[in-house]
């Protein structure tokens, strides 16, 4: 079965006043049909420029897509004209952005909003894509929602506006929904609920879900795949379940201990990853991960590692860890 | 909303009052007393007593606090007193004035939205092109220009060179419509200029501002046009510091009105104030206070008004 969506050495740059800084420098990826992949990593790690970068909406400038493929239904995204790739976001690839707060519009009311994607694509007539956005706000569990879609976004809480986020990205039933921290500002049980309703829409409509985030727990319970990234590059992508049974780049295993766990004694201290993420202006030579990795060696120092499988589906970008 | 514009009202009539107090003690302190002035020529003013019946017949010699609640119960009532200089009632001379002002007003108003809104936006949407460097830099030059050189050089072109226009004067629209709008063309392009260049700076930067944010992004995710994404997106939340600035450009147009309305010999209320201050025409000069007060207040509400349309966080509050 082929991807439905295929990223190929995704390269983004960033031209600061210090100089050019590489926050995606290479990365590739299958998402399938009906699957989870989640992009893990700190912030800064060039998970959400990968996400912006598929569907062209990188701030031009000072940042720039360099290099790679974004193919997905037999169009190459990246060179695209602006009429085909209009006709893909919002419509068979929809975005949710962190920050509710700031990514409504705040002098349009949420109906408006909500059903914006539906005149667009669908050509509904506004009383028609209101109707919708009813509709679709009841799914996402708005209470009332015929009563508040005149309501303005400073009307809702943040949870009600993450929701109704949701529903402006499930609007057109796309075939695909990047998610992009979607639950970061809000509490465990909103989370949970908002992360319930996108797996839903996965078992109902197929849609494949390219989930953002940094939380290991959100990935440990949603995700079916993972990739780990760091300093702009993948440096280990497994199933979930081999993930954290089996993880194998050092990275991947200084965060996993980095996070506490019910089932482990509680007299158990966590183990932070020594070091601060690297200068994206100034990477080390040879794996981005090397000054802060227990297990360097020369060759660390000097080559940046490939990714290389290490099992079934399993690949990871580590000379020592590949070699073990 | 309805409830907001009527504490907007309030807040306005608060202001007011205490700008009538104000320009009541400062016509007191100002130094040199006019009705002396006044009546210098004709009565002899080394004599006490004389002086001391002048200042009875006008009231001068009553308390303060009391001179005040005469003057304001006169100047609400319509009595605005007499002007020093012409000897007509003030109110007389300012309803005459008020259209010509009015007129430049509106029409500096419409040159200055017809030259900075648009040029604000290329601006804003080709930012840092070499369009955009040079709109920059006219529109810098717009409010840099002293409006009394721009006048004489359009005139100099305008009316002199090439003599499409009247080089300067004033004919009701009753009168004559056509000649009252060629009239009217260059005095208040030249009022208008000045708040052109303003409002395409702050048109830009508030544009681009709001290009900026992360609702912006949403919008183009969603697949809108570019133009959709400004036009319906960034030009509302755009345009509530627009707004401001378009009502301090009005409320700031009486300043720019004493040059334009003296060089081009318009019959204007900011000639009478300039008549007025040469000649220590103290009713004159209140009755002028009292009005840039009222023009400012009024565009004020309006302006907060616009707001509450513009800005729903607004409408609570």
């Amino acid at each position: 079965m082929t991807a439905r969506l295929q990223v190929r050495d995704l390269v983004v740059e960033y031209r600061t006043r210090d100089g050019v800084v590489r926050a995606v420098n290479g990365i590739s990826f299958d998402l399938h049909r009906g699957e989870i992949l989640a992009l893990v990593g700190e912030s800064g790690c060039g998970k959400s420029a990968t996400a912006l970068a598929m569907l062209r909406l990188i701030p031009d400038p000072p940042g720039r897509i360099v290099g790679g493929e974004v193919l997905f239904d037999g169009l190459d995204l990246l060179k695209a004209d602006d009429a085909q790739i209009r006709a893909v976001r919002g419509n068979r690839i929809a975005m949710i952005f962190q920050e509710p707060m700031t990514s409504l519009n705040p002098v349009h009311t949420i109906g408006d909003q909500v059903g914006e994607p539906l005149r667009l694509h669908r050509r509904l007539t506004r009383p028609a894509a209101i109707a919708r956005s009813i509709a679709l706000l009841g799914t996402v569990n708005i209470p009332h929602a015929e009563a508040r879609i005149g309501d303005y976004p400073h009307q809702f809480s943040g949870g009600m506006r993450q929701r109704a986020m949701m529903a402006m990205g499930m609007a057109c039933v796309p075939d695909i929904i990047v998610a992009d921290e979607p639950t970061t500002a809000l509490d465990v049980t909103v989370q949970a609920q908002l992360l319930d309703l996108l797996k839903h829409q996965v078992d109902t409509h197929g849609t494949s879900i390219l989930l953002i985030t940094h939380n290991l727990g959100v990935v440990a319970r949603y995700a079916d795949r993972v990739n780990v990234i760091y300093a702009g590059r993948v440096v280990e992508a497994a199933s979930a379940d081999a993930l954290y049974a089996r993880p194998t780049h050092p990275y991947t295993i200084g965060l996993l201990r980095s996070v506490p766990r019910l089932d482990q004694p509680a007299t158990e201290t966590l183990a932070p990853i020594e070091g601060q993420p690297p200068d994206p202006l100034d990477l080390p030579a040879g794996c981005p991960f090397h000054p802060r990795c227990p297990l360097a060696t020369a060759q660390c120092r000097r080559e940046p590692p490939p990714l290389r499988a290490v099992g079934d589906a399993h690949h990871v970008a580590c000379w020592v860890a590949a070699h073990g | 909303m309805g409830r907001y514009i009527i504490v907007r009202l309030c807040h306005a009539a608060i202001v007011l009052a205490v700008v009538t107090v104000l320009v009541f003690v400062i016509a007191r302190l100002i130094p040199g007393d006019a009705i002396m002035a006044a009546m210098a020529g004709s009565v002899d003013m080394s004599d006490a007593s004389v002086v001391k019946t002048v200042r009875a017949t006008y009231g001068l010699d009553e308390p303060l606090p009391l001179q005040f609640l005469t003057w304001l119960e006169r100047f609400v009532t319509g009595d605005w007193g007499t002007s020093l200089g012409t000897g007509e009632p003030v109110l007389n001379m300012f309803l005459s004035r008020l259209p010509v002002t009015l007129e430049l007003f509106a029409g500096a108003t419409l040159w200055s939205l017809a030259i900075g809104l648009p040029v604000g936006l290329i601006g804003a949407l080709k930012r840092n092109s070499g369009t955009d460097v040079v709109l920059t830099a006219g529109a810098l030059l717009g409010v840099s220009l002293p409006s009394y050189w721009e006048a004489i050089v359009l005139i100099y072109l305008f009316a002199v060179l090439l003599p499409i226009l009247p080089p300067s004067g004033y004919v009701p629209f009753a009168e004559d419509p056509l000649l009252n709008i060629t009239s009217m063309i260059l005095p208040s392009f030249v009022l208008g200029t000045h708040s052109a260049g303003l409002l395409a700076r702050y048109v830009r930067g508030s544009l681009l501002e709001v290009l900026g944010q992360d609702f912006i992004r949403t919008a183009r995710a969603k697949g809108l046009r570019e133009r959709s994404v400004v036009i319906w997106h960034a030009l509302k939340p755009a345009m509530i510091p627009i707004v401001t600035i378009i009502g301090l450009s009005w409320g700031g147009m009486l300043a720019g009105a004493f040059f334009v309305e003296v060089i081009f010999a318009l019959p204007g209320l900011g000639r009478m104030s300039v008549d007025a201050i040469f000649q220590k025409d103290f009713p004159v000069i209140q009755a002028t206070l009292i009005a840039v007060s009222v023009n400012v207040l009024l565009v004020n509400v309006l302006v907060d008004i616009l707001y509450g349309y513009l800005d729903p966080r607004v409408r609570i509050r």
